[in-house]
């Protein structure tokens, strides 16, 4: 198994623990965008939606650029590869053992199988 | 701020034609247990346990690329022949993971066989453990598609 950040990973779930952030997050992962495009579809003020932002930022979950006098926002995927890197490994894990599971119950049948 | 504790799962489905009771002993009986877990090119070199919940069981493994590897948890739940949930925890020097994990085991009688459902579950600490929360599928599925399918 590879080796985890259990610190990193607990940054990036706890800065996910919100479900604003969260959907700041999900839109994101269509492309940068502005802080005012983010701010938009929310019933909250754009300093509020900032205030989200920079929570993400700091957990390393975002980069914001500067372009003219507005802020670009775009994900940064190295915090959450690491999570997905935790499940990635799990799921091998498991397919990989379920699949013996299967594999010996089927080829090693009891003579009478009892009713299930 | 929210101070829910979220958490990170993932979830393994298979279908087996056996019982739900066949399954759910190869679950818990040690003997049976060494036949398939941890069967993808590793070896289990030893494997017990006391099977009540709050018993404690214990494997450990050997796989060519990592060495040994020890993995140890607590029953939480015990319910034959339809569900089974376990602590998992890794007991390695060589893995800098300490955290525990949560694995749920769920058996279904499905087709005239039985669907394993398995839900492993990592939780920011161990205090968390009996909170379940959800909403990590879609936004990690969407961001394994966006970073090139790792998970």
């Amino acid at each position: 198994m590879v080796k985890y950040s259990s610190k990193q990973l607990d940054a990036t779930f706890a800065a996910l623990a919100d479900p604003t952030r969260r959907r700041l997050m999900e839109k994101l992962s269509h492309g940068e965008a502005r802080v005012t495009d983010l701010a938009a579809p929310f019933k909250m003020s754009l300093p509020a939606v900032s205030k989200h932002l920079r929570v993400l930022e700091k957990a390393g979950l975002l980069e914001r650029r500067r372009s003219g006098r507005e802020f670009h926002l775009e994900l940064n995927a190295a915090p959450m590869e690491e999570a997905l890197r935790w499940i990635g490994t799990y799921r091998r894990f498991w397919e990989g053992s379920l699949d013996a599971l299967a594999n010996y119950l089927e080829n090693n049948q009891p003579t009478t199988e009892e009713k299930p | 701020m929210n101070t829910t504790m979220p958490t990170v799962s993932l979830q393994v489905r298979r279908h087996i034609k056996a019982s739900r009771t066949r399954v759910f002993d190869a679950w818990t009986k040690p003997e049976l247990m060494s036949q398939w877990l941890n069967a993808c090119g590793g070896q289990v070199l030893s494997i017990q346990n006391t099977l009540r919940v709050g018993g404690e069981y214990s494997f450990r493994t050997s796989k060519p690329e990592m060495g040994e590897m020890a993995v140890k948890g607590i029953y939480k739940e015990i319910t034959p022949p339809e569900r089974l949930v376990f602590t998992w925890s890794y007991d390695s020097a060589k893995i800098s993971m300490k955290e525990e994990t949560l694995v749920t085991v769920e058996l279904t009688e499905k087709d005239g066989g039985t669907e394993v459902c398995l839900t492993h579950e990592r939780f920011p600490d161990a205090e968390s453990c009996d909170q379940h929360q959800q909403g990590w599928g879609r936004i990690l599925d969407q961001m394994g598609k966006l970073f090139g399918g790792k998970a």
